[in-house]
């Protein structure tokens, strides 16, 4: 009884592979997407408008299968191993890390599998290809403005707050921000890593409004942080600090129009998005492609609405509807 | 210092004639002293009986030996030299080994592994171990000692007396000059007794010295060339086991003449009160069936392993069975789990009190008082005044000795622990009290007390049934015997048919008659 | 310090071992506080101290659930998940209900909260069921449910930020009098609930025999599996509650946040005595245990110290507590 029950069972399975791949054979081109972290709001975006786009221009050139890093390089490495070994044609990935995911990409460009790196790039001597902004330019954005308004000149009292130290975005925008307030004679009174988490930077900054109530500007590294930044000058009463950061997230462009936040930076999203699935269509047809530095822009009460039209899907109502909360 | 029979302690001889000699010892714990300026000393190739009641410091004293503790006052002197002892390894390095009460065993272990914890041997390669050269001695030597294990068992499942066997043999491949025992009989069987004193005769001969912890008197003379007698902290005599005798020591322990061992039982024994009625548990128990009159004591007699435990346990309904049913007072009583039996009028103190009875890092309080929240008190609140009260009552009526009812019970002796388990229970007043190896590991002195309890329960209209495995103790304490053997009934002694041989008879599986 | 020994009259040589086993873990919060007070001028001001509390709020009101799942002998490591989750569902809830049916805040907010406390109970209730009945060990089964927790928060919002919630934020950022934070009420409340639970009721008695000793507290008529079930409904209470406090404290509901919450709690639980072994622990030490760890922090980010300093010296205190801990209890091994 056993032995008759293991021979369906490997006749099964020894069928079912076959089918698989002669399935398989006749199938589009796969490609696959890895977001750097479901529960980024920004990279989670990206996978959005790039997987609203693909629908759109390329679902009859290839099919796309997407997985969550989950923040994690490690995990992130597994995934490009999993994917090269399953042959897919083209991995896009988000980067987490410049340096990590070498040896892997190597090995999967080795194997014949194309790599698109988006929202960043890695050191691995142009075996993939990048659509990337400069973080430091994100940075300096902000203080450039900053100092144009003349809301940060010599001896402005400001504070820093960085992302996860030693990732590429975080390490990257905190050196515009320090160059350049340093350069201006700024007085950067504290500078700490709230991991770009709300709910991490909101004590930090409740406890700052204590020990250093002369704080007149905060530079966040992203829209997170900075939300909790605001929330705690709200429970604090203190309506006056300028708040500056990066990303121009859904939440970020609402607190930007409510004039909460001073300014925001906005990466190239679509660029980042549409950029990512138009390489994987041209490697996948045999061209080549040219990796691309996108810029970044200052997004200020003007500019605002429009991102909120084409980024985040806001009708002109819903625009409005804002203010008035 | 004065021993108890009004003669001045005898000088100690020259440390020469000493393989240990204790000077002056004293042991302070806070808040305790567990020993107080002891002076004697142990030759060598002896085996060196200490007897006292529990508190009386003879663990206490096997730990500074073993250098588990250090002593607060005076000095040790091993083979005439000062011992300072960093720790138990240094004392393994020494020569001086133990067999500890509370066996120290990981479960998961072969007995390979346990055999040479501690000690392995290395092969051509370290750090790996050569496994088959450490078999091969194993193997030999086991044969050689007249063991049979297979070395890959592992240690839990072993019974507790082929524990104790690996671990006196482990103590022998460490070439030990000095093995302590603390009471290593207390779970073995009649044959695995004796083949223990075979092997302490065979240290003996070797020129071993053996130092022995024992609450049995009758081993105690079997076993012992000397015998020292502690009480409270202090040395009272040490004597030639042959110029001494059971009372003798009897006496000395206690600090007073014991007349009796068994105290007398003045109550009268009335109607059947409680019937068991044809419980069965496949595999275990077959058609248990037997009556319990008020105030009596029925002893319940048997080889280890015939399932007497087991047969309580299903009446507490705390094991399964498949059939049977339990009356009180001509009732049938419907017993679905441990709280039925309790609020009717049931309890049970277990055989293994650390491990069912007691909970130990809680304190005498909190245990005694667990089952009076809902059985006594009957509500979700506690009631803290009372539940005080009635600790205090029960501490007193059993003369617990803690320093507070707050202290944490593992920190008392064995005595003090049956007597708190014997407080939960007496607490809620039960009319049925079954007792699984009531004195197990208790002194003379608290089983005087435990046996004068259990009379006064009977007093109380109370009915008993006295699980044991001490035939003396069964046949002094009972009124009738029931035996089982081999998890069946197999008969039912009316006191005047009780006698040692007719017991055992009907234990091994013999006919009654 | 002194002064004790003095004041009883020179009986005795003042003992550490009595002091500490009496005042306990207040002795290293005392001097903590004076510490950081000589660290920073603003330290003992009433908005620092008011934010330490209402910062320590949340860790605070799931470490008092965890003090009881921890004296069992169990654990939870999915607190932070599940306060993820319950919190957006609470947020999302109230603002379906606001802005649909157009309920008044009062009602609405009671209602969203009640949803909140129903779904963790829910959750809660598989996990305590499966430990109980199968035995399986308390670690891996609510790892599994922080793990799928996690995810239903994502698929719930979206992943996806709940926004513009509306009043229930009141709930994390409103002050009782206008004075105290309503976080620190709900703390305080809590607090004082699980304490006369722990020390005035039948179940915490039996909460510290099970973990003791499971086997003797069945042969006293314990029933273990319903009482373990009782704790982690309860657990399930604080863990809600604290959700919601959480997400209405950041103003919106995001199902990416509260990660690692559990191990603060279990920490502050350690610290202020627990033992994981089981059968130990007290409310009262959970407390200072977790005032202890938001000192630390808050006193670290008004000094102007880098974080990572901080996980360094939270790992030294912990093992200095527990260390004193065993020492002063004389040589307990329970860990």
């Amino acid at each position: 009884m056993k032995k008759v029950l293991a021979l369906v069972l490997v006749t099964m399975l020894a069928f079912s592979m076959i089918s698989v791949s002669a399935v398989a054979e006749t199938a589009l081109p796969r490609v696959a997407f890895i977001c750097k972290g479901y529960s980024d709001t920004y990279c989670y975006l990206v996978m959005q408008i790039f997987l609203d786009y693909y629908e759109k221009t390329y679902k009859d050139v290839y099919t796309v299968d997407t997985f969550d890093g989950e923040f994690d390089s490690d995990k992130i490495n597994t995934l490009i191993e999993t994917c090269t070994a399953d042959k897919y044609d083209a991995i896009i990935m988000q980067q987490n890390d410049p340096d990590t995911p070498v040896p892997y990409v190597k090995a999967a460009v080795a194997a014949g599998t194309q790599v698109i790196i988006t929202v960043g790039s890695i050191n691995d001597d142009g075996e993939s290809f990048y659509l990337d902004a400069d973080p430091v330019q994100q940075g300096a954005l902000l203080v450039e403005y900053a100092i144009q308004q003349g809301l940060v000149k010599t001896g402005t009292k400001c504070v820093v707050l960085r992302g996860l130290d030693g990732t590429f975005h975080s390490e990257g925008r905190t050196e515009g921000f320090v160059t350049l307030l340093t350069e201006v004679g700024a007085d950067i009174v504290a500078n700490q890593t709230a991991e770009w988490s709300t709910s991490k930077a909101m004590p930090i900054v409740e406890s700052w409004l204590i020990s250093n109530p002369e704080i007149e500007c905060i530079f966040a590294c992203n829209d997170d942080m900075a939300l909790g930044a605001l929330q705690a000058m709200q429970l604090a009463g203190r309506n006056d600090i300028k708040v500056f950061s990066v990303d121009a997230n859904e939440l970020g462009c609402i607190a930007l129009k409510n004039g909460q936040l001073t300014a925001t930076v906005a990466q190239d999203t679509f660029g980042y998005a549409n950029g990512a699935a138009d390489f994987a269509a041209a490697l996948i047809k045999g061209e080549t492609v040219e990796s691309k530095r996108l810029d970044s822009k200052l997004i200020l009460l003007d500019q605002v609405d429009d991102v909120m039209r084409t980024v985040h899907g806001y009708t002109d109502e819903e625009i409005a509807k804002v203010v008035e909360q | 210092m004065e021993a108890y029979n009004g003669q001045a302690a005898p000088p100690y001889a020259p440390a020469s004639d000493y393989i240990l000699a204790f000077q002056h010892i004293s042991k302070d714990f806070p808040g305790v002293h567990a020993l107080s300026d002891v002076n004697f000393g142990i030759r060598p190739g002896c085996v060196h009986v200490l007897a006292g009641e529990n508190g009386a410091g003879k663990s206490t004293l096997l730990k500074v030996i073993n250098g588990l503790y250090k002593p607060t006052e005076g000095q040790v002197l091993y083979a005439g030299q000062p011992l300072h002892l960093s720790g138990t390894a240094d004392a393994l390095r020494h020569g001086i080994s133990m067999i500890y009460q509370e066996l120290n065993i990981i479960p998961e272990m072969t007995v390979l592994e346990n055999l040479y914890l501690g000690h392995e041997t290395p092969s051509k390669v370290p750090p790996f171990l050569s496994r088959k050269s450490m078999a091969r001695t194993a193997r030999a030597f086991l044969a050689q000692q007249g063991l049979d294990f297979d070395l890959n068992r592992k240690m839990k499942d072993l019974s507790i007396a082929q524990a104790q066997m690996l671990e006196i043999v482990k103590a022998i491949t460490v070439n030990a000059r000095i093995i302590l025992m603390d009471e290593p009989t207390s779970s073995l069987t009649e044959a695995e007794v004796d083949f223990l004193f075979k092997k302490i005769f065979e240290l003996r001969a070797s020129g071993i010295t053996v130092i022995y912890i024992s609450h049995k008197m009758d081993e105690i003379f079997t076993v012992a060339d000397y015998i020292t007698v502690l009480r409270d902290g202090q040395h009272i005599n040490t004597l030639p086991a042959k110029d001494t005798s059971i009372p003798h020591v009897i006496e000395m322990m206690v600090g007073r003449k014991m007349t009796e061992v068994y105290p007398p039982k003045q109550c009268e024994v009335g109607d059947v009160v409680f019937k068991v009625d044809n419980f069965s548990r496949r595999g275990v128990f077959h058609d248990i069936s037997f009556e319990l009159h008020k105030g009596e004591v029925l002893g319940v007699s048997g080889l280890i392993g015939a399932g007497r435990s087991e047969i309580a346990r299903a009446i507490m309904a705390m094991d399964p069975k498949d059939c049977g049913d339990v009356y009180l007072d001509g009732k049938k009583l419907r017993i679905r789990d441990v709280n039925d039996a309790i609020s009717q009028g049931i309890a049970l103190i277990p055989e293994d009190r650390r491990r069912q009875g007691l909970t130990l890092i809680l304190s005498v309080s909190q245990n005694i008082g667990l089952v009076s929240y809902k059985h006594i008190f009957h509500s979700k609140w506690i009631k803290h005044k009372e539940v005080k009260r009635l600790v205090e009552r029960m501490c007193r009526s059993l003369s617990i000795k803690a320093p507070s009812a707050d202290t944490r019970v593992e920190k008392l002796s064995g005595g003090n622990q049956q007597k708190t388990v014997l407080g939960k229970w007496l607490s809620i007043q039960p009319r049925i009290l079954i007792l699984d190896e009531p004195t197990r590991g208790i002194d003379v002195g608290t089983k005087y007390e435990i046996y004068k309890l259990i009379h006064e329960m009977c007093n109380k209209g109370v009915s008993i049934l006295l699980i044991d495995s001490d035939l003396e103790e069964l046949m002094g304490m009972s009124d009738r015997v029931l035996v089982i053997s081999r998890g069946t009934v197999a008969g039912v002694l009316a006191k005047p048919e009780i006698n040692a041989t007719r017991i055992m008879h009907l234990a091994v599986g013999g006919t009654g008659a | 310090m002194n002064t004790q020994g003095l004041a009883q009259g020179n009986r005795e040589r003042f003992s550490f071992v009595k002091f500490y086993n009496k005042v306990g873990i207040f002795f290293i919060l005392i001097i903590l506080v004076v510490i950081c007070s000589m660290l920073s001028p603003v330290f003992l001001s009433k908005a620092n101290l008011m934010n330490l509390l209402t910062q320590t709020a949340v860790v605070s009101i799931i470490a008092c659930g965890i003090t009881l799942l921890v004296i069992t002998g169990n654990t939870d490591l999915s607190a932070g998940s599940m306060v993820a989750f319950v919190g957006c569902v609470v947020l999302g809830t109230y603002k379906s209900l606001s802005e649909s049916t157009g309920l008044a805040s009062l009602p609405a907010g009671l209602l969203a909260v009640g949803a909140g406390i129903l779904l963790s109970i829910a959750l809660y209730s598989v996990a305590s069921f499966i430990i109980t009945r199968y035995r399986a060990p308390a670690f891996i089964v609510t790892l599994a449910i922080s793990t799928s927790a996690r995810g239903l928060a994502l698929m719930y919002t979206n992943a996806k930020v709940i926004k513009s919630v509306g009043k229930i934020v009141n709930l994390g950022q409103g002050k009782l009098f206008g004075e105290i934070p309503f976080p620190v009420v709900f703390m305080v409340l809590i607090a004082v609930v699980t304490w006369v639970l722990l020390t005035q009721t039948r179940m915490g008695r039996y909460l510290y025999a099970i973990g003791g000793n499971p086997e003797s507290a069945k042969a006293a008529g314990i029933n273990t599996n319903r009482t373990i079930v009782l704790a982690y409904l309860f657990h399930a209470v604080c863990v809600a509650i604290a959700g919601a406090l959480f997400m209405s404290r950041l103003n919106s509901g995001q199902p990416a946040e509260a990660v690692g919450l559990e191990f603060d709690a279990i920490t502050a639980a350690i610290i202020g005595g627990a033992s994981l072994a089981g059968g130990i622990g007290t409310i009262t030490g959970t407390i200072v245990g977790s005032l202890i760890i938001g000192m630390i922090s808050n006193i670290l980010t008004l000094t102007h110290v880098q974080s990572y300093y901080q996980q360094i010296i939270t790992g030294l205190v912990i093992v200095f507590a527990v260390v004193v801990d065993i020492k002063t209890k004389g040589g307990s091994k329970r860990f």
